[in-house]
C-alpha cells in the first residue's frame, strides 16, 4: 500500500496549495481541516507523515498528536510541525512537546513550497 | 478601554507571518513554470488573499494608533461607511441607507469608525474569497443603529479569522457597540449594533 501523507492544517486555502504540490511530485495526501477530521482521517497502516498545523481552534495540534499517539500503531507516523506561531511562541510551549517525536519544526513565513515538498519527501521516506 | 497589547501584538504577529507565507508560495508559483500551469486558480486566490491580509493589516495599525482617542465624539455613520467601501478592488460594497435618515450620527470618530468596517469587510472576505458583491444596510432603532453586512458564504472561519473578530468586537465596545457573526442559512451576515450620538450625555453622566 502506498503511504500517504495526512495534512492537518485550518487554513484551507493553504492546505490546498500543500495538498497539490504534493500532488504534482506523486506524493498522496488527505487533508483535514481541524482536531475531529483529523481523528476520522487518520489511519496508522496508511500515514508515513504528518504535517501539523498548531493553531487549529478549540483543540490544538500538540492535544492531536497526544490522542494519535495513544492510538493502536500510533508510534508508526513521523510528525512535521508546519506553524504560524513565532520562535517565542514555540519556545513557550516547548514542554507540551516532549515524548511527541517530532521530526521538524517550521514557521511558515520561512521556508518555500519546493522546501516543504523536499522535506515532505524526506521525512516520509520517499526521497 | 484597557488595551490589550499583548493580544493585540499577537494577531499583527499571525498575520504578518500569513503574509510573508503566502509571499513566498506566490513567488515559487511565479518563478516554477509547473506549479504556476497546473494551479492558475489557487494563485489568483492566494494573490487576492494576500491583497486583503495586507489591507487589514494597514487597517490594524491605523486603529491601534487611535486607542486612548475614543472621547465623546460623534460621526455620520453614512460617511464613514462610504470611506469604508471606497477603496476595495474586486468586491462591490452596496450601501443601503433606504430605512434610515440620509444622516445618522453614531458615537465615534469617523475615520476610527470606517476603519472598523474595513477591518470587518475584510473578514467577511477573508471568510469567502469568492464574494464579490456585499450589501451594507442601515436600520434605525430607539437609541441604536444596525448596521448589516451580507452578501458572501458562512464557511468556517479559522482560529486567526476568530481571534481577528474578538478584538474588533472589543474596539466597538469603546463606542458602546457590539457585533454578531451569524451563519444564516449557510449565509454570512454581520450585524453591528452603534448608539447614536444622542446617546453621549446618557452614556458620559451616569
Amino acid at each position: 500500500m502506498k503511504q500517504t501523507v495526512l495534512i492537518v492544517e485550518d487554513d484551507t486555502l493553504l492546505a490546498e496549495v500543500y495538498h497539490q504540490s504534493l500532488k504534482a511530485e506523486g506524493i498522496r495526501s488527505v487533508v483535514a481541516k481541524d482536531f475531529f477530521e483529523a481523528l476520522a482521517k487518520f489511519k496508522p497502516r496508511q500515514h508515513a507523515l504528518i504535517v501539523l498545523d498548531i493553531m487549529l481552534g478549540q483543540k490544538n495540534g500538540f492535544e492531536l498528536l497526544k490522542t494519535l499517539r495513544r492510538q493502536p500503531g500510533g508510534d508508526r507516523f513521523s510528525v512535521m510541525i508546519v506553524t504560524g506561531l513565532n520562535t517565542d511562541e514555540l519556545n513557550m510551549n516547548k514542554e507540551l512537546m516532549v515524548g511527541l517525536n517530532i521530526v521538524g519544526i517550521y514557521t511558515k513565513s520561512q521556508f518555500s513550497i519546493a522546501q516543504f515538498v523536499n522535506l515532505v519527501k524526506l521525512y516520509s521516506g520517499q526521497k | 478601554m484597557l488595551f490589550d497589547y499583548d493580544y493585540f501584538n499577537f494577531i499583527l504577529s499571525e498575520l504578518v507571518g500569513r503574509i510573508a507565507s503566502d509571499q513566498l508560495i506566490i513567488e515559487d508559483a511565479l518563478g516554477q513554470s509547473k506549479t504556476k500551469t497546473k494551479a492558475p486558480r489557487l494563485l489568483k486566490i492566494l494573490v487576492k488573499r494576500n491583497k486583503i491580509n495586507i489591507d487589514l493589516l494597514s487597517q490594524l495599525l491605523f486603529i491601534s494608533r487611535q486607542i486612548g482617542d475614543f472621547s465623546a465624539r460623534t460621526a455620520n455613520l453614512v460617511e464613514a461607511i462610504a470611506l469604508a467601501e471606497s477603496s476595495f478592488q474586486g468586491v462591490t460594497v452596496r450601501i443601503r441607507t433606504d430605512r434610515v435618515k440620509p444622516l445618522v450620527d453614531v458615537m465615534g470618530e469617523v475615520r476610527a469608525i470606517s476603519s472598523i468596517i474595513r477591518i470587518i469587510l475584510d473578514i467577511i472576505i477573508l471568510e469567502d474569497l469568492h464574494s464579490k458583491d456585499l450589501s451594507i444596510g442601515l436600520r434605525r432603532r430607539g437609541d441604536y443603529v444596525t448596521v448589516r453586512i451580507a452578501g458572501s458564504k458562512a464557511l468556517s472561519t479559522n482560529q486567526f479569522l476568530k481571534d481577528v473578530v474578538d478584538f474588533v468586537d472589543k474596539l466597538i465596545k469603546t463606542y458602546g457597540g457590539s457585533i454578531r457573526f451569524v451563519n444564516y442559512q449557510g449565509q454570512r451576515v454581520v450585524f453591528i449594533r452603534m448608539q447614536l450620538s444622542n446617546q453621549i450625555p446618557l452614556l458620559y453622566n451616569k
